[in-house]
């Protein structure tokens, strides 16, 4: 890439520091951001729609605020009011958002400029990047294997350079599996503390905004202005927001990491368990104690996380999957098809016990630990090949590994922070999750940000292929 | 254990929601449906008859940190 334009930064963070001692512009930012993304996208397919020139003409005028001058790019599932929001469908190729995202709405008022709209699973209703509609995103570290999903496109772009952060979404994983595919950091904050107003829906009692990021530092400079009450969501909670930005320049030593026996840890990939122990070992040094932690039965959480997640993405499908059986894929409208199936006494005592499983993981988590930490992924990136479910139709097979180790957290609502932590066998990132309490996102930025000090995995690049 | 059918499955999909499915989709189906209601229903074995799902918000805000 030494012929394209640099702009003398490659995270947000030292984006903004350059930004503010004059050393780069928004125009060289942008203009960086336009040459990576045209540069890339033969390879990856991160984008369906690339504004250059809608964001070369916010850099002339950029808006004062903390993410002033500083290209992102988004899921195209956020809405914005008069322009088209496709949901990685051909149904909506051409239907034109009603309203503006909130969280899109508070990106605008820090000054980030939009450089366009990034790829997803169809309805954000899978977990490797695959698309039949829009193509499929490959991971730019080797485009032979999936970036992961359903937020392909933002942890694709995030990782060949292109953009400094990405919002994502997550209802199983979708934020998680893509930063851990993919090597960057992925938050899905608690269920709650960032509006999802203007957002597709894809399960409306686990649905999550997050950012995806090169550093967990650059997560909480996001996370710093999509968080917040808003009235405009029913689940919006009145929480205070801490000063994130804070937390991940914080000292980390003292804190407690706690580390589950068993399930979590069970059926790992050689390689990724190395890498996950090496992780454990840095901690370590770095003066966090860590100690091992019992948690309750995951298998049941899973369980009661499918039943919510299929019936209510049926119930918001259900009239499109009649009217439009041949616009689906063939595993998504199947999965789709078990939802409708689900007694409704069956769906509404998953959800009855949400409370009280939630109170049970949260005391045999948390009493004596800060956070856990617990694999992003179980193996290593599989291929695109491999992965294809409307070649195979092993979709649940396929599915059911890639989110077995995030979807208890969307169930439980609790946030999860995706760090990278090496490369496993096949070349491929892996990552680990730090999970806390609820509304405790400052605890696992403060660790991941204090793991990123300590180790240089953030700072690999993938090579544009020749 | 209680067990759905492809017949039930068939008629739900196809009576209530208006999506055909064949014969053997149905029976898998249901054979999917069965396993997660049958999880349902051993783990609700624990629900006090007072538990509703709005009780999630306060257990998240109970687990918050105390800052």
């Amino acid at each position: 890439m030494t012929d394209m334009p640099q702009a003398g930064a490659e995270t947000l963070t030292d984006a903004l520091a350059a930004l503010a001692h004059g050393r780069t512009t928004a125009d060289a930012l942008v203009e960086q951001a336009i040459a990576r993304a045209e540069a890339w996208q033969p390879h990856i397919n991160a984008f369906i729609r690339l504004d250059a020139e809608e964001a070369r003409a916010a850099a002339r005028q950029p808006r004062p605020g903390a993410l002033s001058g500083i290209p992102l790019a988004h899921k195209d599932m956020y809405y914005r009011q008069g322009r088209v929001s496709t949901c990685g469908t051909a149904l909506r190729r051409d239907w034109v958002a009603p309203v503006t995202a909130a969280a899109l709405e508070r990106l605008d008022g820090a000054g980030a400029i939009d450089l366009g709209t990034l790829t997803m699973n169809e309805w954000a209703g899978g977990a490797t990047g695959h698309n039949i509609h829009f193509g499929d995103t490959a991971n730019p570290w080797n485009p032979a294997h999936v970036t992961g999903g359903s937020s392909a496109g933002s942890g694709a772009a995030v990782a060949a350079g292109i953009v400094f952060a990405a919002l994502g979404s997550d209802t199983g994983g979708s934020i998680r599996i893509p930063a851990a595919c993919c090597g960057v950091a992925g938050l899905k904050p608690t269920m709650g503390r960032v509006s999802r107003y203007g957002a597709m829906p894809r399960a409306w009692s686990l649905d999550c905004v997050g950012p995806l990021a090169r550093t967990v530092e650059d997560v909480a400079a996001v996370m710093a202005v999509i968080a917040g009450p808003d009235a405009r969501d029913p689940t919006s909670e009145e929480v205070p927001v801490p000063d994130y930005l804070a937390a991940a320049r914080e000292d980390a030593a003292g804190m407690v990491l706690g580390i589950p026996e068993g399930w979590f840890f069970d059926d790992l990939a050689p390689s990724v368990a190395t890498a996950l122990e090496a992780a454990r070992a840095v901690f370590g040094r770095i003066g966090v104690r860590v100690v091992p932690v019992r948690l309750p039965d995951i298998d049941r959480i899973l369980t009661l996380q499918a039943v919510v997640t299929v019936t209510e993405a049926a119930t918001i499908h259900a009239r499109m999957m009649a009217e439009h059986p041949g616009a689906y894929a063939s595993g998504l409208f199947g999965r789709q098809q078990n939802g409708l199936a689900i007694p409704a006494a069956t769906y509404l005592d998953a959800l009855r016990l949400r409370g009280p499983v939630t109170q049970e993981f949260c005391a045999a988590a948390f009493d004596g630990a800060d956070a856990i930490l617990v694999p992003g992924l179980s193996g290593e990136v599989p291929t695109r090949a491999e992965t294809n479910v409307e070649l195979s139709f092993e979709y649940s097979t396929v599915h059911t590994r890639m989110v077995r180790t995030t979807r208890p957290f969307n169930y439980l609502g609790l946030p999860a922070l995706s760090v990278p932590c090496g490369f496993s066998a096949n070349g491929l990132p892996v990552g680990f999750q730090l999970a806390g309490r609820p509304f405790a996102e400052a605890a696992l930025i403060r660790l991941g940000a204090a793991y990123q000090r300590a180790t240089e995995w953030h700072r690999q690049r993938p090579a544009l292929p020749a | 254990m209680a067990t759905l059918d492809a017949a039930a499955v068939k008629a739900v999909l196809e009576g209530i929601h208006g999506i055909a499915v064949t014969e053997a989709r149905a029976g898998e189906i249901a054979r999917d449906v069965t396993v997660l209601v049958e999880g349902v229903r051993k783990a609700s074995a624990r629900l006090a008859f007072e538990d509703e799902p709005q009780a999630f918000r306060a257990v998240l805000a109970a687990n918050a940190p105390r800052s």
